[in-house]
C-alpha cells in the first residue's frame, strides 16, 4: 500500500543531508513513488555536489548571458503586468480570511482577530511594517485600516478569545500581545517598538 | 540553511534579513538601487538575496513601481549568476537548468506579495527549483527509449492519411529549420498538436510528457508558429 502524498523531496533530502532514513515509509511505496523517490535522490545529490564545488565568487556573466538575464527581466514584468485585479487594500484588510492567512507566521488567531477588528492600540512602526510584509500590503494601507473605528467584522465567529477582556472595547497592543501566542521573535522586536 | 547559518522553520524573516531590511529603509532610491548592485558578500552595503525579494516586492505594493521593477534587475542577475554557477557541470543541459529554475523564481517574485520563502532561505529555495528541474530532466533521460504501441487497422475517413501527411510536412520543416534533435522532438510533439500544453486533470500533457515548464512550452510553441509561417511564406515566393 502507497502512504498518501507521501513528502519524496525531503525524504530524499533527509537521507542525503543527514542520513535520515524512513524505511517504514519507504517500504510502503509502489514501484511509481519508489521510482519518483529515485529521481529526488539522483537530482539532490547531484545539485548539491555541484553547488558544494561551485565557485560563487568569480563568476562573470557574458554578453549572451547578459541578454538572458534581460529576457527573464521581460517575462517577470510580463507577469507583473498580467496579474488581475485583487481589489483595493481596503477591502482586502476587511476581510477577516486576510489577516488568518497569516496564521502560520504570527500563530494566535485570536490576536489576529481583535488586530482585523481594529481592537488593539498603540501599533508600533515596526509591527506595522511586519503585518504589512506579511500580509503584502502597503505599510500606509495597513496603518491606515487599523486607524479606523473599532469593531470591523465583530460578528465574525472566530471571536473567541480565551483571554480576552470583556470590555467589547479596545485594549492596549502590548497588554494583548504579551499574553498572545505570538512566536517570541515578533513579541520582542514588537514590545521595544515605539507606537 | 539559511545565509546566516540558521535552520529557520518559521515564516518570518531571519535576523540578517530584518536588519538589512531596517538599514536599506534609510536609503534614497539611488543609494538602494547602488546598493542592490553590490554582490560582493563581504562589501559595505551589501543587500542579501533574500532582503532584495522583500525591496521588490514592498516597493511594487507601496506603489513604488518603478524603482520595484530596477530592483529587479540586480536581484535577477544575482539569481542567474547563483544558478548558472551551480550549473556550470551539467554541460549543454545547464541552460535549460537555469532557465527552468529562474522561471519558477520569477513566477513566484511575480505573483506573491507576502513573505515566502524566498525571503528567509533563497539560496536553498533557488537550489529546490533546480533540483525540480534536474528531476524532470532526469525522468525524460529515462523515458526517452519508450515505445509506443502498434497502431490497428481501422476506417477512420482518411483522417490517418491527414494526420500522416501533416506529420510529415512537419517533420520536413523541423529537419529543415532546427539544427538539434532534441528541438526537432519538441517541435513535433508540440505542433502537432496531439497533446494540449497543460492539462492537470487530462492523462497526459506536454508539461508531464516533457518535462518542461508550461511557460517554456508555450515561448517555444510561439517560436515554432513563426518557423512555420516562414517556412510557408518562403515556399509561396
Amino acid at each position: 500500500m502507497t502512504k498518501a502524498n507521501p513528502d519524496l523531496g525531503s525524504l530524499a533530502e533527509k537521507f542525503i543531508e543527514q542520513g535520515l532514513w524512513d524505511a517504514e515509509l519507504v517500504a510502503q511505496l509502489d514501484d511509481a513513488a519508489i521510482d519518483e523517490l529515485f529521481e529526488h535522490l539522483v537530482a539532490h545529490s547531484a545539485v548539491e555536489t555541484a553547488a558544494a564545488a561551485a565557485d560563487f565568487e568569480s563568476v562573470v556573466l557574458d554578453d549572451e548571458q547578459q541578454a538572458a538575464v534581460l529576457s527573464l527581466q521581460s517575462y517577470y514584468l510580463g507577469e507583473v503586468a498580467r496579474r488581475p485585479e485583487a481589489g483595493s487594500a481596503e477591502q482586502q484588510l476587511a476581510r477577516p480570511s486576510t489577516w488568518l492567512a497569516i496564521e502560520p507566521a504570527v500563530r494566535d488567531r485570536d490576536f489576529l482577530i481583535r488586530l482585523q477588528q481594529r481592537r488593539l492600540r498603540g501599533l508600533g512602526q515596526r509591527c506595522l511594517r511586519d503585518l504589512a510584509d506579511l500580509l503584502g500590503q502597503s505599510r500606509t494601507a495597513v496603518r491606515d485600516f487599523l486607524a479606523g473605528p473599532p469593531g470591523y467584522g465583530l460578528a465574525t465567529a472566530e471571536n473567541r478569545n480565551r483571554g480576552k477582556p470583556q470590555d467589547e472595547g479596545t485594549e492596549e497592543f502590548a497588554a494583548a500581545l504579551t499574553r498572545s501566542e505570538v512566536p517570541d521573535v515578533f513579541k520582542r522586536r514588537w514590545l521595544e517598538d515605539e507606537p | 540553511m539559511s545565509e546566516d547559518g540558521s535552520d529557520p522553520e518559521e515564516l518570518f524573516h531571519p535576523a540578517f534579513v530584518a536588519r538589512a531590511l531596517e538599514w536599506a529603509e534609510q536609503l534614497t532610491p539611488e543609494e538602494l538601487l547602488a546598493a542592490a548592485k553590490i554582490d560582493q558578500k563581504s562589501a559595505s552595503g551589501y543587500i542579501p538575496e533574500a532582503a532584495l525579494v522583500r525591496l521588490v516586492r514592498r516597493h511594487r505594493v507601496e506603489g513604488a513601481k518603478e524603482l520595484s521593477d530596477r530592483l529587479s534587475h540586480p536581484l535577477i542577475m544575482r539569481a542567474y549568476a547563483f544558478a548558472h554557477a551551480v550549473c556550470k557541470k551539467f554541460g549543454h543541459e545547464q541552460r535549460e537548468l537555469v532557465h527552468e529554475a529562474m522561471i519558477a523564481f520569477l513566477d513566484d517574485l511575480a505573483k506573491n506579495d507576502s513573505i515566502d520563502w524566498w525571503e528567509i532561505t533563497f539560496h536553498r529555495e533557488l537550489k529546490n527549483r533546480i533540483k525540480d528541474a534536474y528531476r524532470r530532466l532526469f525522468k525524460r533521460h529515462r523515458n526517452r527509449s519508450v515505445t509506443f504501441g502498434e497502431e490497428h487497422e481501422r476506417s477512420d475517413g482518411g483522417m490517418c492519411a491527414a494526420r500522416l501527411a501533416r506529420d510529415a510536412s512537419l517533420a520536413a520543416i523541423a529537419e529543415k529549420y532546427l539544427k538539434t534533435p532534441e528541438r526537432r522532438r519538441l517541435f513535433m510533439l508540440i505542433m502537432s498538436g496531439d497533446l494540449p500544453i497543460e492539462a492537470p486533470d487530462g492523462s497526459e500533457d506536454l508539461v508531464r510528457l516533457t518535462g518542461k515548464a508550461k511557460s517554456t512550452l508555450a515561448g517555444l510553441k510561439q517560436q515554432f508558429t513563426r518557423i512555420i509561417q516562414d517556412a510557408l511564406a518562403e515556399k509561396e515566393l
